[in-house]
């Protein structure tokens, strides 16, 4: 157990520090090339930690709270660093995008690190495919809201982008969501409050792409102001709902 | 008058109110009590402490935000709109798609045409003419096939809402259910005849360390349609298809007791009377007590019972009608309690299981509306429409472009490519 909270604090502090270099890049600019080295060796760490895990436990390691951050966390690093690969010009975005991802990985350690059993309704693949599409979707909204934060002028067209990947992925989650409940429940929709805050962050999505068509609000800070709506919204529905009220997603996973 | 009707119905001004509206509408159904959400229990409580609120609400639609009058009307205004909207998007798009529409860049030359070709143009035209390249047409379409498949979801959802049926309903390792109404928790029959008949065989059913689901089965006998008799196994995510129904498994289980109930006439039947059981007490010693009244052949009985888990099985049972006890005793298996107006042989003690029991046609266009949504974003995302128009004349040549709002990477080679032409007649 020592041993995961060791190796957790390395990776939060890989990234922190990481984080740390990119901000410094401007002086020297070597500094980038070595944060992004760093990060990747702690993405790296931070992907064998969470493999050694689903081997030992025999179970996808998306169950409890402590999974369930750990691995949106990976999904984070692993997003931003794809992405200034084939975009350099969102390096910069790590100096934020890093920082969250260590404070996730630190705050999985507030939950339990137990293995639990899934009950018969969590053992199918479906499981992996909605929450690997909840943690790229909160992989994307964490580096969409990043480069909005930075208020470039040439990075506005990007921030579209990226919320339209968000919005795909966490569309394709829902209705992943949605079909694994009419196999499982026999209904693929209960308008349960998950569902409702899901299917109202989608709508705000849609609302802001849409917003977005029109040129005054796709730049500077009213861009910003939209951009966090969407973002407030999934990060809620991800990790705090279930806690002020009760959902179906309550009594499956989370112990 | 009617171009601005349509102006208004199409615009993105009018997608943006709608959507904004419908996020606000559905966060609200996720947030406030819905009262069919609620049990009738909590629904009571919810109107005795929060009285002033509860009524506001209901005054103001709140209360039951899906299915009220003005939410479909933001869901027919919002297909309606996208409809719209779409419809006048694709005639842009398809002009576009024809070379029809004004081009977004456009470059004039005089005298022979340039070497280098101009960005997404696959090689230099050599004769007089126009040429024309297309790619990523299917991105010019996405959004269409997007929209497409919002319509499909929001009319198949509103088509199945008229015929849809689920209803849970328990039971026993034993018994018999071949569609009686009274077996449902909402004791209303299916709108279509229930046309099988299932048998509960035998429930698998483990605890792991007191607490978490381990194996978890219920194993049955069914006969459709006069066909023959069939097995099969219900677990989680693998509903039994019965007919037009599926039968699907809910993690909701506990013991009977298990009776013969003898009538004066000598028919009989069998009873079973279900009892929550704790999941840490399942496979352990364990009681269960329950008091109801019970009504057969119309007469009411007022039982009080206690279920034990022991070896054998007891059941502790107590009898009245009108005030006066008919019937006092522990029952072991075997043994029959004469309650005047008919008389109980308790069988002994067995697992019963929650079912959800669905009839829902709609379901799978549902989901062809889904894949169709996100198929049609996906090749929104991934396919960047680019149209290249090359026409040499003999006076000239003029180069046009035809690509969607935003794509820099065009913009940014179109540019360079101007740069170069110009460094090239310098």
């Amino acid at each position: 157990m020592s041993n995961i909270i060791f190796l957790q604090w390395m990776i939060a502090a890989a990234y922190l520090l990481a984080a740390g270099l990119l901000a410094a890049r401007n002086r020297r600019p070597q500094l980038g090339r070595i944060a992004v080295g760093l990060a990747g060796s702690g993405l790296l760490l931070h992907a064998a930690m969470v493999l050694v895990r689903g081997l030992e436990s025999g179970q996808i390691p998306i169950v409890t709270r402590y999974e369930d951050f750990t691995v949106d966390a990976l999904f984070m690093a692993s997003v931003w660093l794809f992405a200034q690969w084939r975009w350099p010009q969102l390096r910069p975005a790590g100096i934020l995008v890093l920082p969250f991802a260590a404070f996730v990985v630190a705050a999985a350690l507030n939950y339990s690190l137990g293995v639990f059993p899934m009950s018969p309704a969590l053992r199918t693949n479906w499981l992996i495919i909605h929450a690997s599409l909840n943690s790229l979707a909160v992989g994307f909204a964490t580096l969409t809201l990043a480069v909005g934060l930075q208020l470039k002028r040439e990075s506005m067209q990007l921030v579209g982008r990226l919320m339209s990947w968000t919005f795909l992925y966490w569309s394709a989650m829902v209705a992943a969501g949605s079909y694994w409940a009419s196999i499982a429940w026999g209904r693929f929709w209960a308008w349960d409050p998950i569902e409702c805050w899901s299917l109202g962050t989608i709508f705000a999505y849609a609302f802001v792409l849409h917003l977005r068509m029109k040129p005054q609000w796709c730049q500077g800070y009213r861009s910003l102001l939209i951009g966090i709506l969407p973002f407030g919204l999934l990060m809620f529905t991800t990790y705090g709902l279930v806690f002020v009220m009760r959902s179906v997603h309550g009594q499956y996973i989370f112990q | 008058m009617l171009k601005t009707v349509w102006r208004i119905l199409s615009s993105h001004t009018l997608a943006v109110w709608i959507l904004g509206l419908m996020t606000l509408a559905v966060l609200a159904a996720g947030t406030l009590p819905q009262s069919a959400r609620l049990s009738p229990e909590e629904q009571a409580g919810w109107d005795t402490e929060w009285e002033v609120t509860a009524s506001w609400l209901d005054t103001l639609g709140l209360s039951q935000i899906v299915g009220s009058g003005w939410f479909t009307g933001l869901c027919i205004a919002l297909l309606i709109n996208m409809t719209a909207g779409t419809l006048a998007a694709f005639s842009r798009k398809w002009a576009i798609y024809r070379g029809h529409s004004k081009p977004g860049y456009e470059l004039r030359g005089s005298g022979a045409a340039p070497a280098v070709p101009p960005p997404f143009f696959k090689k230099s035209t050599g004769g007089m003419g126009t040429v024309s390249q297309m790619r990523g047409a299917p991105g010019l379409f996405g959004l269409t096939i997007f929209h497409l498949g919002i319509a499909v979801v929001v009319l198949a959802a509103f088509w199945r809402g008229a015929m849809d049926f689920s209803d849970y309903l328990e039971l026993s390792v034993g018994e018999v259910f071949s569609g009686q109404p009274g077996k449902f928790q909402r004791r209303q029959p299916p709108p279509e005849p229930f046309d099988a008949v299932i048998r509960l065989d035998r429930a698998e059913i483990e605890v792991r360390n007191g607490k978490y689901m381990g194996e978890f089965r219920g194993h049955f006998s069914y006969q459709i349609a006069g066909s023959p008799v069939r097995e099969a196994t219900v677990v989680a995510n693998h509903p039994l298809r019965l007919g037009d129904f599926e039968l699907y498994l809910k993690e909701n289980f506990g013991y009977s007791a298990w009776f013969e109930r003898l009538r004066a006439d000598g028919s009989s039947s069998l009873l079973y009377i279900h009892f929550n059981t704790e999941r840490q007490a399942w496979g352990k010693p364990w009681s269960g007590e329950k008091e109801q009244p019970l009504r057969f052949d119309n007469i009411p009985l007022y039982y009080s019972m206690t279920l034990n888990n022991t070896q054998p099985p007891t059941f502790d049972l107590k009898v009245s009608r009108g005030g006066q006890t008919v019937f006092e005793g522990r029952l072991r298996p075997g043994d029959v309690a004469d309650l005047g107006v008919y008389k109980l042989r308790f069988q002994g003690m067995v697992p019963w299981m929650t079912f959800n029991l669905t009839l829902d046609r709609g379901e799978s266009s549902i989901f062809i509306g889904f894949i169709i949504t996100l198929l049609g974003f996906l090749l929104h995302l991934l396919f960047w429409p680019r149209r290249m128009e090359w026409t040499t004349t003999d006076d000239g040549w003029v180069v046009r472009a035809w690509v969607r709002r935003g794509d820099d990477t065009f913009e940014k080679k179109w540019n360079e490519w101007r740069h170069q032409l110009k460094q090239e007649a310098a």
